[in-house]
């Protein structure tokens, strides 16, 4: 009998046994030991955006020709800080003098905007939410709520959310208890995730890279939702937060600080 | 299909690769590897079938899947085109399933191109056990061992440098690998 062959038959049975039996408890060696080999690096995550890139632009052409690819109404989201100040870690704001400047700093970063008109859909105003929220991420704020130039269109366009800058697969938390309204996945905002809060108000998560939740699941402020990723249009990986309450969108920064 | 079960053999080491791969990495990636590797073997066996090589026996090594053949006498046209056949092949699958996984949107389909090029430029690398040093020395069968050498220890030090600069140890491993190769067999006719 090969010794050496029925060692490694022994140990390729014991080690797919404990991945299949306690796949959570073993979820951490795990993850540890690829990192020390990743790094820094995600090798699946990179291999994908290899394969995806070697027939990127005669792809897109060949779906043109196939089908009309309607330009999106909704202005689209970026990474690159462009038009406003840059904010620090995103927690649960406390109302005050820090409010007040939060909200002067954003009318301000608008003013180079002045020429163009205001969104109907949009409320530039600070509304009190009635219900308690924490931050989705914790991260730092990429590019705001209003108009920026566009890093991928290269013109002036609004910003209906708020990007925050984190790494690809953090978890994304509930902004307040609600109701998961619909998940899905689209060119523009990737995998998306919609909440229906109290009183009218939705939040919308985008570029999801991983969506852990189902339409109509009852969710709890602070749950987690779901993974961040650069999905649908993007030039990094960030989440992009909305919220609005019916059909008109206001500034998350205001909320979060 | 008999003819193949005979002629195929799982190795202690293969069977440890395995195992270390099915633990730390996901059913996708692993199924992405696996794949590809057949298909970067099917072309070697297509292009050694084609030159009426005996082959006598496929195994599953520490470096994964390898043939095992009689090349005495084979041409070194015939050797080049065999040894080019395995990146070929992975070439056109992978910008083929690219092209199909933008088209329809799957994820999978692009993880799957990007390993299967990976594995393929990879293995056009011109070091010692890999494909791309065999299709030279089949070009120039005088300078590639020395050559071989030098471009195993230019892939350590680039891998040393890719591990600095925050992108992973993977080079780097590979390289000490190649620097512990010994000289092998040319196989062919002198």
């Amino acid at each position: 009998m090969d010794w050496k062959l029925l060692c490694s038959s022994l140990l390729f049975v014991f080690v797919t046994v404990i991945k299949l039996l306690f796949p959570e408890q073993t979820e951490d060696i795990r993850k540890q030991t690829v990192a020390l080999i990743d790094m820094d690096m995600n090798y699946r995550i990179w291999a994908t955006e290899v394969g995806s890139m070697l027939t990127d632009e005669s792809v897109y052409e060949v779906v043109e020709i196939f089908e009309d690819v309607d330009d999106e109404v909704e202005p689209d989201v970026a990474s690159k800080p462009i038009t406003t100040p840059m904010l620090d870690d995103l927690q649960e704001a406390s109302p005050g003098d820090a409010l007040i400047d939060r909200v002067e700093a954003f009318h301000l970063s608008q003013e180079a905007y002045a020429a163009y008109e205001t969104p109907e859909n949009v409320s530039y105003e600070y509304l009190k939410l009635p219900f308690s929220f924490a931050a989705p991420v914790s991260g730092v704020c990429s590019s705001g709520f209003g108009y920026r130039v566009h890093p991928i269109e290269g013109e002036v366009m609004f910003h209906y959310g708020t990007d925050f800058d984190v790494k690809e697969g953090t978890a994304i938390l509930s902004f307040a208890d609600g109701t998961v309204a619909a998940v899905g996945e689209e060119a523009g905002y990737g995998k998306y995730i919609y909440v229906d809060h109290h009183d009218g108000w939705k939040t919308l998560y985008a570029h999801c890279r991983d969506v852990q939740v189902t339409a109509g699941q009852v969710v709890g402020k602070g749950d987690r939702i779901g993974e961040s990723g650069q999905t649908g249009r993007v030039t990094g990986p960030h989440l992009h937060f909305e919220l609005m309450r019916e059909g008109i969108y206001t500034n998350p920064e205001f909320f979060l600080a | 299909m008999t003819g193949l079960f005979r002629k195929f053999e799982l190795k202690p080491d293969g069977l440890l690769m395995l195992s270390l791969l099915i633990f730390f990495t996901d059913f996708s990636v692993l199924t992405a590897i696996v794949v590809n590797v057949m298909i970067h073997e099917l072309g070697h066996l297509y292009f050694l079938r084609r030159y009426n090589v005996y082959i006598r026996r496929m195994y599953v090594g520490f470096t994964g899947l390898c043939i095992q053949c009689n090349l005495e006498g084979l041409p070194r046209r015939a050797y080049f085109f065999s040894a080019a056949a395995g990146p070929m092949f992975g070439l056109i699958s992978a910008a083929i399933s690219s092209f199909v996984g933008n088209v329809i949107g799957n994820e999978f389909l692009l993880l799957f191109s990007g390993t299967g090029l990976v594995l393929s430029l990879f293995n056009l690398l011109p070091v010692k056990p890999l494909d791309g040093w065999r299709m030279l020395l089949a070009i120039t069968p005088k300078t590639a061992h020395i050559f071989g050498d030098v471009c195993a220890i230019m892939v350590f030090c680039i891998g040393i440098y890719v591990m600095t600069a925050g992108y992973g140890t993977a080079l780097a491993c590979m390289g000490i690998f190649f620097l512990m190769q010994g000289r092998v067999n040319p196989f062919f006719a002198k």
